[in-house]
């Protein structure tokens, strides 16, 4: 999987955090243009995706990386509730959300069905 | 003297000239003469009474009798016409308006009467019309008081010459009195009438009676009519625009509150100030050709005075009730943009930063070893949380301001800061909102400077000048700001000015910047 989000300290706690629930962190990207690189050339098979990102909304990369067809599952996250987000996520059928305060393996795993 | 009036002039008396040569001829010359005399007569007075009394419609009026008296020379059918004129001066002088309903009715009646030779002709009708003007003229006296009474005589007189020449006409004509003596007797009267109303128009009495006539106007307030048209009326110069001056800015307004440019030199256009009280209240922009009588105009603007007064403050409230709709809806959309910004900064910031801590915490629980680097990770998140909380709750509202004071705290502010800023003056502690309002213009002008500015020193001197406090900001870089530009200063100065003060940015011609807010504090609004 690829961690995208713009704080060092995130992304270092959440790759501990999913290694111990047994999965595997291919790679991290702090902004929007470097996850659209990044999944190109890892080839993820999940992306764990910031909304607030430094230069593109996550929504917006998501958009692109599914149009690219590199990733098979986007799990978006927020400090905001889902509800900040229900429409466009209604929108977007093919995308899951978690709010950062209750990421963890297990909340993965059943985003992912 | 106009070109329009010396054109009727020159042209009417050349049209006479013409008419009674081809009417006339050599055949009676003295007919002739008398004729072209009482015509030019009435073009002359008329004329003259145009260009120096133009508050009076008389002169026109005049003009037009005399006009109608050559062409009913020229043609038969037009004989009377001049009539109709002459009866409207007789009942509208001296103003040249009609104010009582019969005397309207009769100078209309007159009009026809004068435009239908047959009726005109009629024996039996001209004695009624002369009754009817005898009688109208009588009512319009009836009707005055004071200086204007002093006018309506010499009127009554023209009035009754009038209908008396009229109907002794028809008499005459009746009873077959010589066709030449009625003739002449009609010639002199109305030559008469004539001068009489020219001179006496032409007297001091006039101002009085406009004077006097104002002064009732104005105080008939069910009346719809603005000041301005209460006062263009008045003077005869419908151009008129009178500028209420608005004392903050010294700029003239309508009285809608629309800006008023004060004419320059040469533009045929003249300014006469009105003042109360020692002070200029407002202007009338006028034709310059008012000057020509400055008594009256001096006069009306005494006699206007009050009202003026009165429709200035108006003019001015409805300036300043503008600006305070206009700067509450600034202060409305800037505490949305506030609130709107301070939730984003808490997002970015410390929310960040707790779940960091948050996701930090998961980890270790999941791992089941907190190592050395986990705890130390935890414990600068929280360091960087608890500074940004800090960051935001200074810029909500800052803690030295509320603890030490405006002082200390611009001392504060100023040691942040990119640039030398040196802190000037000692001031007694004021109300929180007037400190806050200066903590706030201080700190957006330092960031102004520290974005803008490009300088590399500035100031802050806070002192109390006459029951006003004021703060100035000054710089020593490029310069260029105003309060126009940017919603930050703009902002400050609504801050400002909801509490009564003025904000105000300067570019001293040594260059940089200088911004100064003053508010006035009273006595007992001593904190």
């Amino acid at each position: 999987m690829l961690i995208v989000d713009d704080h060092a300290v995130f992304r270092a706690a959440v790759r501990g955090l999913l290694e111990a629930a047994d999965f595997e962190v291919v790679g991290e990207a702090e902004d929007g243009a470097a996850a659209i690189t990044a999944a190109a050339e890892l080839r993820p098979e999940i992306v764990l995706l910031d909304i607030q990102l430094p230069d593109l909304d996550g929504f917006a990369v998501a958009e692109r990386l599914v149009t690219d067809g590199v990733s098979s599952a986007i799990v978006l996250v927020s400090s905001r509730s889902v509800s900040s987000f229900r429409r466009r996520l209604a929108a977007n059928p093919g995308l899951s959300f978690i709010s950062k305060s209750e990421l963890s393996g297990e909340a993965l795993a059943a985003a992912l069905g | 003297m106009r070109p329009l009036g010396l054109t009727v002039l020159l042209s009417g008396i050349a049209f006479g000239l013409a008419a009674e040569w081809a009417s006339f001829g050599a055949d009676d010359p003295a007919l002739a003469v008398a004729d072209f005399a009482v015509g030019s007569v009435l073009l002359v007075c008329g004329v003259s009474a145009w260009e120096r009394r133009r508050e009076s419609r008389v002169g026109a009026l005049m003009s037009l009798a005399g006009l109608t008296w050559f062409l009913g020379t020229a043609f038969e059918p037009a004989l009377y016409l001049h009539r109709g004129p002459l009866v409207h001066v007789c009942l509208s002088y001296p103003k040249g308006r009609l104010a009582k309903p019969l005397s309207r009715i009769v100078v209309a009646a007159a009009y026809v009467d004068a435009a239908t030779a047959r009726l005109a002709s009629n024996d039996a009708l001209t004695l009624v019309l002369s009754a009817a003007v005898a009688l109208a003229a009588i009512r319009v006296l009836l009707g005055t008081s004071g200086p204007a009474r002093a006018a309506a005589v010499p009127a009554l007189v023209a009035a009754l010459a009038f209908a008396g020449v009229l109907a002794l006409g028809a008499i005459g004509r009746a009873q077959g009195w010589s066709q030449d003596d009625l003739l002449w007797t009609y010639h002199v009267v109305i030559a008469s009438l004539a001068i009489l109303l020219f001179v006496d128009l032409m007297r001091r009495r006039w101002t009085e009676a406009v004077v006097t006539g104002l002064v009732v106007d104005l105080g008939a307030p069910q009346e719809s009519a603005t000041l301005r048209a209460r006062l263009a009326r008045a003077l005869g110069d419908p151009s008129l625009v009178v500028g209420y001056r608005v004392p903050a800015t010294g700029e003239f307004v309508d009285e809608a509150g629309r800006p008023v440019r004060l004419p320059s030199s040469g533009s045929g256009r003249e300014v006469t100030s009105i003042e109360e009280g020692g002070y200029q209240i407002a202007v009338l922009v006028h034709d310059e050709a008012l000057l020509a009588d400055r008594q009256l105009l001096e006069s009306v603007a005494a006699a206007a005075r009050i009202a003026v007064a009165n429709a200035a403050l108006q003019a001015e409230a409805r300036v300043r009730a503008d600006e305070l709709e206009e700067s509450r809806r600034r202060i409305v959309e800037s505490g949305d943009a506030q609130r709107r910004r301070l939730e984003r900064e808490l997002r970015v910031g410390a929310e960040r930063r707790l779940d960091n801590v948050a996701a930090l915490f998961a980890r270790a629980r999941s791992t089941a070893a907190a190592d050395g680097s986990s705890i130390e990770l935890l414990e600068n998140e929280l360091d960087e949380a608890r500074r940004e909380l800090r960051r935001f709750a200074q810029g909500v509202h800052p803690a030295a301001l509320s603890e030490y004071g405006l002082m200390p705290a611009l001392r504060l502010l100023a040691d942040r800061s990119s640039i030398p800023v040196e802190v000037r003056g000692t001031i007694a502690r004021i109300p929180e909102s007037v400190e806050a309002a200066f903590f706030f213009v201080c700190a957006e002008a330092l960031t102004n400077v520290a974005k803008h500015a490009r300088a590399s020193h500035a100031s802050i001197e806070l002192r109390e000048e006459g029951g006003y406090v004021l703060a100035a900001i000054e710089d020593d870089g490029v310069g260029g700001a105003s309060p126009g530009q940017g919603s930050g200063l703009r902002g400050l100065a609504d801050r400002v000015e909801a509490l009564g003060g003025r904000l105000r940015v300067e570019t001293p011609p040594d260059g940089g910047t200088r911004v100064v807010a003053e508010i006035r504090i009273g006595v007992s609004e001593r904190a």
